[in-house]
């Protein structure tokens, strides 16, 4: 070995520090009920949620089973998203096929709600800002799942803030379905899609914001 | 080969034991690994590159991105593709940045190459061309006129007779589809013994 890398690797030795391994399903757990927490809480800021919200996830299985699938997707972009920001063999694009595929199945529902709506399509809860607020909303959690990313070593950067993103996104996207109007093209345009661009947000910031290693 | 499975697991379950002692502050047992470490990165690169001109900066700028990824080991998970994906990103990253210079050319190349633009010289000097094998023939060239014979781009555009810019984008297409066989081949290296 020469002399070079023996100093480098004496320099590194004598310079180290003890560092804490990140626990990849408690930080997910802690950023996914934050981030419902600060967006229930800034909506009711705004306005109350719908009045018979409860009754509606009781009475109508398809509007609870695609309430429930937005939950286990958002979970699924969130875990993703950091372990994504770790070296590791997951770092493929097949890693993406369980989290995309959930959150496109969970946005297929609403798509299938021109055939057959969950609810009753009705002008009820309807708030004057709900795209503006899906985004402001979505904002500081974006920030602090890319904080989080950008302290580990993400080997696909792009990719990993593109999964915050779209999760930080979906979390006021699936409370506007409680919060605001329930009418199928309404959500598509006004909840969904102000949703997802969070994901291109994040995506192009990501250049700026996540160091590339 | 019940033997190299045996060395496979020991290497592993020793490496990951020093990294988890790393991660608390044992010293000593950092420098052993990143001695350890050291060479297999050095084996590796050599085996995929051959004797590339600048792989002593690829094993130094792995050692350093190691370092500055020791957080993000989890020991749930197997250390070698840790490892080797650090390896990967960051020996991609040295041969897109750095030029080599005469300096590190002579050093590692007889004279008689350095001169050479004939490919068949080339081609013997990339002698674990594991990775290389698989590129373009027009790709492998600028590869091998630029990161292994040192030359610059202009130079090296003069020998192939094609204008630098068209070589510089022969070289990040060149650069880019490495990157991308080397992630879809490291799983069988680094998986199985």
């Amino acid at each position: 070995m020469n002399t070079n890398r023996e100093n480098l690797i004496s320099e590194l030795s004598n310079d180290l520090s003890p560092v804490k391994p990140l626990n990849l399903k408690l930080v997910t757990l802690i950023w996914y009920l934050s981030a419902f927490g600060f967006a229930i809480a800034m909506m009711l800021l705004v306005a109350p949620f719908r009045e018979n919200i409860f009754t509606q996830l009781a009475t109508s299985k398809q509007f609870l089973f695609e309430s429930v699938l937005g939950l286990v997707a958002i979970g699924f972009l969130v875990y993703r998203a950091i372990d994504l920001s770790r070296p590791s063999s997951q770092a493929t694009p097949k890693a993406l096929i369980l989290p995309l595929g959930l959150l496109f199945l969970w946005l297929g529902m609403y798509l299938y709600g021109y055939i057959e709506p969950a609810l009753e399509p009705s002008m009820a809860g309807k708030r004057p800002h709900c795209s503006m607020e899906t985004v402001l909303i979505a904002l500081p959690s974006m920030f602090i799942g890319m904080f989080i990313i950008r302290k580990q070593w993400p080997v696909l950067p792009t990719t990993s803030a593109l999964l915050i993103g779209l999760a930080a996104g979906a979390i006021p996207q699936l409370l506007m379905q409680f919060g605001c109007m329930y009418e199928t093209s309404h959500i598509l345009l006004y909840h969904v899609l102000p949703g997802l661009s969070v994901g291109a947000i994040a995506a192009v910031l990501s250049n700026k914001l996540i160091q590339k290693v | 080969m019940h033997n190299k499975q045996k060395q496979w697991d020991e290497d592993e379950a020793r490496w990951s034991g020093l990294m988890q002692c790393a991660q608390k502050g044992d010293r000593v047992a950092y420098n052993t690994l990143l001695t350890e470490l050291s060479s297999a990165i050095e084996a590796y690169i050599r085996a995929n590159f051959g004797h590339i001109p600048t792989l002593e900066d690829c094993v130094q700028e792995c050692l350093l991105a190691i370092h500055a990824a020791r957080h993000t080991y989890d020991q749930n998970r197997l250390f070698r593709p840790w490892l080797f994906v650090i390896v990967r990103h960051k020996t991609i990253d040295v041969l897109r940045r750095i030029r080599p210079d005469e300096k590190h050319a002579s050093a590692e190349l007889p004279e008689h190459v350095l001169g050479s633009t004939d490919m068949a010289h080339l081609e013997r000097m990339i002698d674990g061309k594991i990775l290389l094998a698989k590129l373009k023939p027009e790709q492998q060239q600028a590869i091998a006129l630029t990161k292994y014979a040192g030359m610059t781009t202009l130079e090296a555009a003069k020998v192939v007779g094609i204008n630098e810019s068209a070589l510089k984008a022969r070289l990040r297409r060149s650069l880019k589809t490495l990157a991308q066989q080397w992630q879809n081949d490291w799983k069988d290296d680094e998986h199985k013994p």
